[in-house]
């Protein structure tokens, strides 16, 4: 192998280490093509996320086959229930992609969540919202702002396939539709960089979050 | 997501379709599930061909695989492309996450083993870290609870079984990834940290070709 082939090799192992260490990565539109990572560009284009991909067959989904859990989510069905309702309020033009879509405010996903369950408010419901959306922040599949109370799709949703668009468009036609967003930045907003660690990637699945009844919280301390 | 994969066709376009689906389902294990997977379960493990097809995977992307017990497999970072992250300061946790873990990992662990109570150069451990040892003045609470919970959804540490004494924990199953020159790293630098002027110390400076102390301050003086 020349050795032009042994540094690319090398610089695609490091990009690669780098998205698996601390989830996507925002980089300058001028970074290189890295192999097997897709560019989500951001809304305004100043930036571009790369965004690990696998062959199809490869995955999380080949572990429940395996019997083999990934690191548990925690709060899992109300973490997806939260991803639902952000997909709902965020993903506007349904005939598209989901990536990058529209900003959601936190507004919109509590009357969203309130109505889903079927009754007013509670006052818990905000520390799982809120819960869910800092957890789903973390793992890159959501981007929230908490200052602004709002909410954006995350770079890992351009991993979605059209199969798994059709089944997310069937879910949002079942939750309530939300109220419009009453926006307190002016868009497009640009998201803080935020380096939470990520790795815990499973993709939560929103589809089983109508279906599930939420797991019992667990204590931090 | 793709029909065609940048980085992984290559290495897989001649394996019959079989072989294909055997190699990325124990790729897909050794990466995503949340423990090591035992050898016997998984034919992409079992037979050398084609865990030799796994390891050139894992390669491509930075990574490389770990044996553990004799009888598992998981997958880690390979040592050379997290020794070159390492030294262009890459470290995607923060400085009071890490103070987080390494107090659960010596509570956990290096106490334990200093003891002869743990053998073994694992970083496994059922010996419960509680959060009374895990109190410093140079951390909040807050900071604390917010670290112990990204911790945990990175699956470097867990919540132990025993709850007698309020919430305890251990290292999580994430430790298992580290291949051996990583554990004996760990091993060394929290003997630097905890005991610098034992002889252990000494030998490892003199192995690492870092200066004794003693000499620095001669020479300083």
């Amino acid at each position: 192998m020349s050795t032009e082939a042994v540094e690319r090799r090398l610089d695609n192992a490091l990009w690669w280490a780098k998205v698996q260490s601390a989830g996507p990565l925002e980089v300058d539109p001028d970074t290189p093509a890295v192999a097997g990572l897709t560019r989500a560009v951001s809304p305004d284009g100043s930036s571009v996320w790369l965004v690990p991909t696998l062959p199809s067959g490869a995955g999380h989904t080949v572990l429940e086959e395996l019997g083999t859990p990934p690191v548990a989510v925690e709060q899992p069905n109300e973490t997806a229930r939260v991803l639902a309702i952000c997909v709902t309020c965020c993903w506007t033009d349904r005939s598209g992609p989901a990536w990058p879509g529209a900003i959601g405010t936190l507004a919109q996903v509590r009357s969203v969540y309130a109505g889903m369950r079927g009754r007013p408010e509670q006052s818990s419901d905000l520390t799982l919202i809120i819960g869910s959306l800092r957890r789903l922040h973390a793992t890159h599949w959501l981007l929230w702002n908490e200052k602004a109370g709002e909410v954006r799709l995350g770079p890992r949703t351009i991993t979605w396939t059209p199969t798994d668009l059709s089944t997310l468009r069937d879910l949002c036609r079942h939750l309530p539709d939300p109220p419009p967003a009453v926006l307190t930045s002016p868009p497009p907003a640009t998201q803080d960089p935020d380096p939470l660690p990520g790795p815990s990637e499973r993709p939560p699945s929103p589809d089983t979050a109508l279906t599930t009844p939420p797991a019992p919280a667990v204590a931090d301390e | 997501m793709s029909e065609q994969h940048a980085l992984f066709d290559p290495l897989l376009q001649d394996l019959s379709d079989r072989a294909r689906d055997e190699v990325l389902a124990a790729f897909s294990a050794v990466q995503y599930a949340a423990h090591p997977v035992a050898e016997v379960q998984l034919a992409g493990l079992r037979d050398v061909t084609l865990r030799r097809h796994v390891q050139k995977m894992l390669k491509l992307i930075g990574r490389t695989l770990v044996h553990v017990d004799g009888t598992h497999w998981t997958a880690g970072y390979a040592d050379d492309v997290a020794a070159t992250l390492t030294a262009q300061g890459w470290q995607p946790l923060s400085v009071v996450d890490r103070a987080v873990l390494v107090l659960v990992l010596i509570h956990s662990v290096a106490i334990p083993r200093s003891e002869g109570i743990l053998t073994g150069d694992s970083w496994k451990s059922a010996r419960p870290t509680t959060v009374d040892e895990l109190r410093t003045t140079k951390i909040s609470g807050e900071e604390r609870r917010l670290a112990l919970q990204r911790l945990r959804a990175a699956g470097l540490i867990q919540l132990s079984g025993d709850h007698s004494g309020g919430p305890s924990y251990i290292p999580g199953p994430q430790l298992q990834r580290l291949t051996p020159a990583a554990r004996r790293r760990l091993q060394d630098q929290l003997i630097l940290a905890a005991a610098p002027a034992s002889p252990i110390a000494e030998a490892i400076r003199a192995r690492n070709g870092i200066p004794d102390t003693a000499e620095v301050r001669e020479e300083d003086a």
